[in-house]
């Protein structure tokens, strides 16, 4: 079943008398074990989109079209019941794990604070539960990272612990937004891995969102390429890694296949 | 964790010796240069009938300004540690050490509790401020305060007075007594700081509101209220509240206006009348004693700084 | 450079309407600052008296008319001192760097951490009560502020490329400050220079309000306050009129510094 659709997505900057658009027309949707690959250079829009469609765009932005989640109309939907869905249906993976967490606040009351509200456990099995999540993202010494700060943690530790916080409440959207892109080649690995387990448990879509041709072809079964805030080719991925069909599409692959083959793509032309 | 906040504290400890040594040295110095001899501005002061020479000699011997600069120096930052400052030049009857006594309670409390308001204010203030950037809540606390730093802290005294004494009727006019009579001073003196801190937080904040963690946390679904007490204000709070614990030296030198317009009995008052009388003695100290606090004050709020955040004791 | 706004273009013709005021004072007051008669003593506002009169019967209008030489002028004086002062020692510590430069920002640490009241305070006490010593003081609590500031703004400049390949054609130190660093800073000194004359204002007239430095019967603004707060109960209207000279002008002053400062330099604007 679809899990997101999204239809005719724009998003306009508005600055007193200027007034330019950023995206235009973006649509897409993905299925419940199904993973979508938003990819294009950096600065298509990409993750102009992904805040756009969350309502996370600051006021001078102004975002118009429809967004199904869940198969509810979720612009419509109030304030207060959006932060709700984005707690319980959404889980998000960032870019910057160093500088996703509050530097001031321990690993543990930042992971438990926000899920307090929708999972009613004691003080000690609360513990024991983020243990375990913790575990399912391969982080053997629970104990000791829930007592850190972030700047005393690795990047890569980072990007798991956010992954173990987007599973926890078993979201129906997981939406990874340069899962990949700020840490090093080992931790790249170790996340590709985790994000394609949770796939194949078949319970969440997935939006990966990444220029990194290469880690998308390992994860995504359709792709949405984004040029200049306008869709220029949307299909299967293995259609699309074989044979773009777009004059853009052909581009960026070459790039990609100069630079040294399948798993080595940086885009960097 | 705990050994490194020590080693920390420590650190700074120990850099504060040569500071005091070179501010009590300027200090002292500033206040023995001077064109005019004290003793005879003493002898004048004290209203001699005729002021001799010798008569001049004699009072230097007695205020102990015969002796070589360093040994006065020595005599005095030792004494000052007995909180000995010597005579007042003006009343020989009365200590500097007493009268400082007599009028620092006034002071601290007109400070004090003008650095707690300031700081509700200022935080409601610029965290509606940041959060509301550029919409008329924004704009109309802006020029609020622009309006409140142009104006002269004792011109708003005045008319403040006017209106809720001699008009209202609800205040005092001045004098140190109960609850009533600290409102309108602690008011007076609290603009102007308002101004600066609104403006620090407003701009920290914004700062850290493009932060990715605060994008992270809203995408978690977090409500305004709990991002914003929970998250942005420690983060926007650091360098606010060091500076506001710097301010509380600055609002102790800056009662000197309130307190003459209030009839304030504090030792700002007290160093207008010396200065108008020349009684160096109590001048010094009150210089002497404003640095030292400025100084303890500084490296409360580094350490206070460095408990709060955990990445400084690195 | 931008277009400048039309509110600063406004508040400049306002301070520079103030300035001639104060330099044409005799043809523009219809009376002198000093005469006085016990007959019109507290009259109402009216076409002989615009702003009425004080308690020792002058024209009130006429004596902040006069007023704006003591206050405008002393403040100018001040901060033309700092300026200069700090803007010399700003340039040489950063751009020379080294024992000089640590030196120098010691002194400016040390002054810059006392309250400057205290400071004015003091040196006045040392000097005595004259206003050149309150001027004398108050360019020795500010320039030290002006020194970090022109300092950060040299090592700024100091790393850009015409700067180094001038040194390494060995031009002389003072043609790469003077044609290279010096118009780079202009921006932030003209935006210093405006807001310092609002604190010096504001400071020369909280002073002499407090009886130090300028003494009546100068029309000094803040030393007519000082006289008005003594008649407060009789005359209270005596207040307003200083008053609201004093706020329109730092506002001016320091609206004009804001405004200058968020055209130039858009990343500090508030």
């Amino acid at each position: 079943m679809t899990i997101l659709e999204v239809n005719n997505l724009s998003v306009h900057f508005k600055n007193g008398k200027k007034k330019m658009c950023l995206i235009q027309n973006i649509g897409f949707s993905i299925r419940r074990g199904e993973c979508l690959g938003l990819i294009g250079e950096s600065g298509s829009g990409k993750s102009m989109t992904m805040k756009g469609l969350l309502g996370l765009l600051e006021p001078s932005f102004q975002v118009t079209g429809q967004v199904v989640l869940n198969q509810k109309d979720w612009m419509a939907q109030k304030p207060s019941l959006k932060r709700e869905i984005m707690a319980k249906e959404i889980g998000i993976v960032l870019q910057n794990p160093m500088n996703s967490f509050d530097p001031l606040m321990r690993i543990d009351r930042q992971m438990k604070d926000y899920m307090k509200h929708y999972k009613k456990l004691s003080r000690s099995q609360m513990h024991q539960w983020l243990l375990r999540l913790l575990e399912g993202v391969n982080i053997k010494q629970g104990d000791e990272v829930l007592k850190k700060y972030p700047h005393q943690l690795s990047g890569g530790m980072l990007q798991r612990i956010m992954i173990a916080i987007a599973m926890a409440l078993e979201p129906a959207l997981i939406i990874a937004d340069e899962p990949t892109t700020a840490i090093d080649t080992k931790s790249q690995k170790e996340v590709i891995q985790l994000l394609q387990t949770i796939k194949a448990k078949g319970q969440a879509g997935i939006l990966f969102i990444s220029h990194d041709l290469g880690v998308v072809s390992a994860l995504a079964d359709s792709i949405v390429l984004l040029h200049q805030g306008k869709v220029v080719e949307k299909g299967l991925c293995q259609d699309f890694m074989k044979a773009p069909a777009s004059s853009y599409g052909k581009e960026l692959l070459e790039c990609k296949l100069k630079i040294g083959g399948e798993n080595h793509a940086t885009r960097s032309c | 964790m705990v050994f490194e906040l020590r080693k920390y504290i420590l650190k700074r400890l120990i850099a504060t010796v040569p500071l005091l040594v070179v501010v009590s040295f300027a200090c002292f110095l500033m206040i023995q240069t001077m064109s005019s001899d004290p003793a005879e501005v003493v002898l004048r002061v004290r209203q001699t009938p005729i002021v001799t020479d010798k008569a001049i000699e004699e009072m230097r011997i007695e205020l102990g300004l015969d002796k070589p600069f360093l040994t006065r120096y020595a005599y005095w930052l030792v004494d000052s540690f007995k909180f000995d400052f010597g005579v007042s030049y003006v009343n020989p009857a009365r200590t500097v050490a007493s009268e400082l006594k007599r009028c620092l309670p006034a002071t601290l409390q007109l400070a004090l509790a003008s650095v707690v308001f300031v700081f509700m204010v200022s935080v409601v203030l610029g965290t509606l401020a940041a959060y509301y950037k550029d919409s008329w809540i924004d704009k109309s606390i802006r020029f609020l305060l622009f309006n409140f730093s142009a104006m002269p802290s004792y011109w708003f005294a005045l008319l403040a007075i006017w209106f809720f004494s001699l008009y209202l009727g609800w205040l005092p006019t001045g004098g140190r007594g109960g609850f009533e009579t600290l409102i309108l001073p602690v008011l007076t003196l609290s603009l102007g700081q308002i101004a600066i801190y609104v403006r620090l937080i407003r701009n920290n904040m914004i700062e850290v509101l493009k932060e990715d963690f605060v994008f992270y946390a809203k995408a978690r679904g977090i409500g305004p209220f709990r991002l914003l007490t929970q998250h942005v204000l420690k983060n926007s709070l650091q360098s606010s509240i060091t500076a506001l614990g710097m301010s509380i030296p600055q609002l102790i030198a800056g009662t000197l206006v309130v307190e003459t317009v209030f009839s304030w009995p504090g030792i700002g008052r007290l160093s207008i009348e010396a200065i108008l009388n020349r009684d160096y003695p109590i001048i010094q100290a009150y210089v002497w004693l404003i640095a030292l606090l400025l100084i303890l004050f500084n490296l409360l709020f580094d350490i206070l700084h460095a408990i709060n955040d955990p990445r400084i004791r690195n | 450079m931008k277009k400048l706004t039309m509110s600063l273009w406004i508040t400049g013709a306002f301070i520079c309407a103030v300035v001639i005021a104060g330099i044409f004072a005799p043809l523009i007051a219809p009376h002198g600052p000093y005469e006085n008669s016990i007959l019109t003593k507290f009259t109402p506002m009216s076409l002989t008296y615009p702003f009425g009169t004080d308690h020792l019967g002058r024209c009130i209008f006429s004596r902040i008319i006069y007023g704006i030489r003591p206050t405008l002028f002393f403040s100018f004086l001040i901060m033309v001192g700092t300026m200069t002062l700090g803007t010399v020692l700003g340039l040489m510590s950063g751009y020379l760097g080294g024992k000089f430069d640590e030196v120098i920002m010691r002194f400016v640490d040390i002054i810059l951490s006392f309250p400057s009241q205290i400071v004015v305070l003091a040196v006045v006490a040392a000097l005595g009560n004259q206003i050149q010593n309150v001027i004398i003081a108050m360019i020795l609590v500010k320039w030290a502020w002006y020194c970090r500031m022109i300092r950060g703004s040299v090592l700024k400049f100091r790393q850009s490329p015409f700067v180094i390949y001038s040194k390494m054609i060995g031009m002389p130190t003072l043609f790469i400050l003077r044609k290279h660093i010096l118009p780079n800073i202009s921006a932030d000194l003209t935006v210093l220079a405006s807001i310092d004359m609002g604190w010096a204002i504001l400071n020369i007239s909280t002073l002499s309000f407090l009886g130090i430095g300028v003494q009546p019967p100068v029309s000094e603004w803040g030393a007519m306050l000082n006289e008005a707060k003594n008649v407060f109960r009789s005359n209270p209207i005596q207040v307003i009129f200083p008053g609201l000279s004093l706020m329109s002008v730092i506002g001016a002053f320091h609206y004009m510094g804001d405004a200058l400062r968020d055209l130039w330099d858009p990343k500090e604007a508030l």
